[in-house]
């Protein structure tokens, strides 16, 4: 039994197939967008009824998009698109490697839809105009007859003809790419709180473990900017990566705009308020004996009432209360104290800088409530495979689309009235861009003084 | 002036030139034909003129960023796209007998924008997501293709009008002047071509959502419905594509595929925002 008495083989590489799973994925897909994915099965229950929601767990509508029976569906798609282009790959070369002088001369001048002009000049000479005046790189030329009749081929972009091949092969490696990021790669996401760090993420598919990042990732500071309306315009957050303690790599990343780092990419995604915490920066400026001035820093995250320790300048200081409303957003009520003075009290609003000048210098406080910044972590090794398939994509789609092989032979025949030219085209597609090609070459030739028998 | 009273003038201008296309088709006189050509290029420039004044205006609320980031701005540029690649088709196939099937596109575009209450007209400062610059790329490609299958699916309503002509009075018509001079496969064949011209640049529009996805969220595929509803387009259209070069389907078969894909993009860009809701729902 040959391959192609092969039942299960001519099943894979039949169109039919193609056309059904084409449709069936169209369709299928409608489903989950109607549908909403990924949500509890109360959410289902509350919206839809118990009986349709153990119709959906059944089928897996509430995710289907990874359910068994859609990547199968998937998975026949690959298939039939392997088994079509082994099926008709062969056929090409056959095509492309065709003898094109294999063409009867008489009944190629004859032929009422092949063009014919007539010139004065012999044939040989007809011929090297021709040849200078097409300016083409390769120019068969083949002499039926000793110095009067001769044969002219040349053809364009035959290597089109595997234009649907290289979309084909361009889905398949782009589904590659999506099979190696689902098992070599993760998507997860972390909470970070300003001022701290972490070398875990959760983990977003089904199990929620926690996985090891292999380094730390520290969020220095959250922050929002407002337009001048009141919609957010930006969020960022200050990370840097740190691997056995040691500060490697440091990026404000926003939106549009993640930090990458040994493969794995935090991409900013959400944020929260922590309740009842501050970020609180405290710096110091001293005049030095030589007049200049000196000045160090340091961020606190705290909360009401804890007392805080500033160990370099000896200097503490707790949060006495966080507003007079209760909504602990502001006016805060500080107390503070240092070697020098009487401890004192004094009150800041939020994301505001108050100075307080002490003996030993100028003290600086700004607070502000405490975020912590929201990171998507991804890590997904297939997505160069992803990008080469869609670029192969584009290239093929245009290399199938817009450009076709054309195949165009002159015959050129010394006869007693003078020198016929005839001109066939053919091509496998594009008709009317074979048309204008040949009305090229026409006038072409009506530049070199022929005069036109019939046009095309 | 301000940008919305230049939309308001270019959806008159497309109105026009919608009437000297069917005028030009009914009546064959010249003059008219190259009026509506006229036309049609006056309300192109009035219509780029209106985008540019946005751009400049959203400059000046400082709150800068090109006009392509919702949707009465994408309908604006979808119109104005409609009207670009179907006076390039004009100029390839030198005829105008197509305008008064792809024009009435543009024009209803325009229109709905311009007289919509469904949506903000207003310019808005662009969201944290919407700051990239794969909005633009995004956007262009996206609207292209969607242009390309507005005027595919136009021809082919043409096509089917025509081909129930012809086989009502089973012989070609030879004096029926909105009709006839322009063989209906002519029509099927350039309806073809814009599918295909628009197969490659919806290809693009979705490679470009997802690699913006990628920069963004750090998925190039969740299947959103806005993302889902794309790739149904495409499974569309693929269809049709497949069915013509396997199957040999005839020119209307491949004409209903093209209403069908039509209806298929329309839902993936209006249906989609104010239906169902998901990571796009800031188009509306």
């Amino acid at each position: 039994m040959t391959l192609q008495e092969n039942q299960l083989w001519r099943f894979f590489t039949s169109v039919q197939l193609a056309l059904i799973i084409i449709a069936s994925l169209a369709i299928t897909s409608i489903i989950g967008t109607i549908i909403p994915q990924g949500e509890s099965i109360n959410f289902y229950l509350e919206r839809y009824g118990a009986r349709s929601t153990v119709f959906f767990e059944i089928l897996a509508l509430n995710e289907m998009y990874g359910s068994f029976w859609f990547r199968t569906l998937l998975f026949l798609f690959c298939l039939n698109l392997i088994a079509c282009s082994i099926n008709r790959l062969p056929s090409i070369p056959k095509i492309i490697n065709k003898d094109n002088w294999d063409i009867n001369f008489a009944s190629l001048t004859q032929a009422k839809e092949n063009s014919q002009f007539i010139s004065d000049q012999s044939s040989t000479h007809v011929i090297n105009e021709l040849k200078n005046a097409l300016k083409l790189k390769v120019l068969d030329i083949k002499e039926l007859k000793a110095g009067t009749r001769f044969l002219v081929f040349f053809e364009k972009h035959a290597w089109s003809r595997y234009g649907a091949y290289i979309v084909h092969l361009s889905i398949l490696v782009i589904f590659f790419g999506g099979v190696v990021g689902s098992l070599f790669g993760f998507k997860a996401f972390v909470m970070v709180p300003e001022g701290e760090s972490t070398s875990i993420a959760y983990s977003q598919e089904g199990s929620r473990e926690a996985l090891p990042l292999g380094f730390e990732v520290f969020c220095e500071t959250f922050a929002i900017e407002y337009y001048k309306n009141g919609t957010p315009k930006e969020y960022k957050s200050d990370l840097s990566v740190l691997e056995q303690g040691q500060e490697i790599k440091k990026k404000r990343i926003t939106v549009n705009n993640p930090l990458t780092h040994r493969g794995i990419t935090f991409y900013q995604s959400s944020y929260q308020q922590i309740p009842g915490e501050y970020s609180l920066y405290l710096s110091l400026n001293q005049s030095v004996s030589t007049g200049s001035q000196s000045s160090i820093n340091k961020t606190f995250s705290t909360k009401i009432k804890k007392l805080n320790q500033w160990g370099e300048v000896k200097a503490e200081f707790r949060i006495v209360a966080a507003s007079k409303d209760g909504h602990g957003h502001g006016p805060y009520e500080i107390w503070f104290d240092d070697q020098d003075d009487n401890p004192i009290t004094f009150v800041v609003n939020d994301n505001q800088t108050v100075e307080v000048k002490r003996e030993s210098g100028t003290y600086s406080f700004a607070m502000k409530q405490r975020f912590a910044t929201g990171l998507q972590v991804a890590k997904d090794p297939g997505v160069w495979l992803v990008y080469i398939g869609c670029t192969l994509m584009l290239l093929g789609l245009y290399v199938s689309f817009f450009m076709s092989h054309r195949k165009v032979w002159i015959a050129v025949d010394q006869t007693k009235e003078g020198t016929l030219v005839t001109i066939k085209g053919k091509t496998n597609k594009n008709k009317d861009g074979l048309m204008r090609y040949q009305n090229k070459i026409e006038s072409t030739l009506i530049d070199l003084e022929m005069k036109p028998v019939r046009r095309a | 002036m301000d940008s919305s009273q230049f939309f308001g003038i270019t959806t008159f201008i497309y109105l026009g030139a919608v009437f000297c296309y069917v005028t030009f088709s009914l009546f064959r006189v010249r003059t008219v034909g190259a009026l509506a050509t006229v036309i049609t290029a006056i309300g192109i420039l009035f219509n780029l003129a209106g985008l540019g004044l946005r751009w400049i205006e959203s400059h000046k609320q400082g709150v800068g960023h090109i006009p392509l980031s919702n949707m009465y701005e994408s309908l604006v540029f979808f119109a104005l796209s409609i009207a670009v690649v179907y006076l390039v088709i004009e100029f390839i196939y030198k005829t105008r007998l197509l305008g008064s099937f792809a024009m009435p596109f543009a024009f209803l575009a325009m229109a709905y924008a311009a007289l919509s209450t469904e949506f903000s007209k207003d310019i808005k400062p662009l969201l944290p997501a919407l700051q990239s610059n794969w909005l633009t790329a995004h956007v262009i490609t996206c609207f292209i293709g969607y242009a390309a299958f507005a005027i595919s699916c136009g021809l082919s309503i043409f096509y089917l009008v025509v081909s129930f002509k012809y086989s009502e009075k089973s012989k070609l018509p030879n004096n029926d002047g909105f009709l006839s001079s322009l063989p209906s496969e002519k029509i099927a064949e350039v309806s073809y071509k814009m599918m295909i011209f628009g197969f490659l640049w919806l290809s693009a529009g979705i490679i470009t959502g997802a690699v913006w996805a990628n920069s963004a969220w750090g998925t190039y595929w969740s299947w959103d419905p806005k993302e889902t509803w794309s790739l149904i387009t495409w499974f569309v259209y693929a269809f049709a594509l497949h069915a013509k070069y396997t199957r040999n389907w005839d020119g209307s078969r491949m004409a209903w595929m093209s209403i069908l894909g039509f209806i298929s993009v329309i839902f993936t860009y209006y249906g989609v925002n104010f239906l169902l809701s998901g990571l796009h729902s800031y188009g509306g």
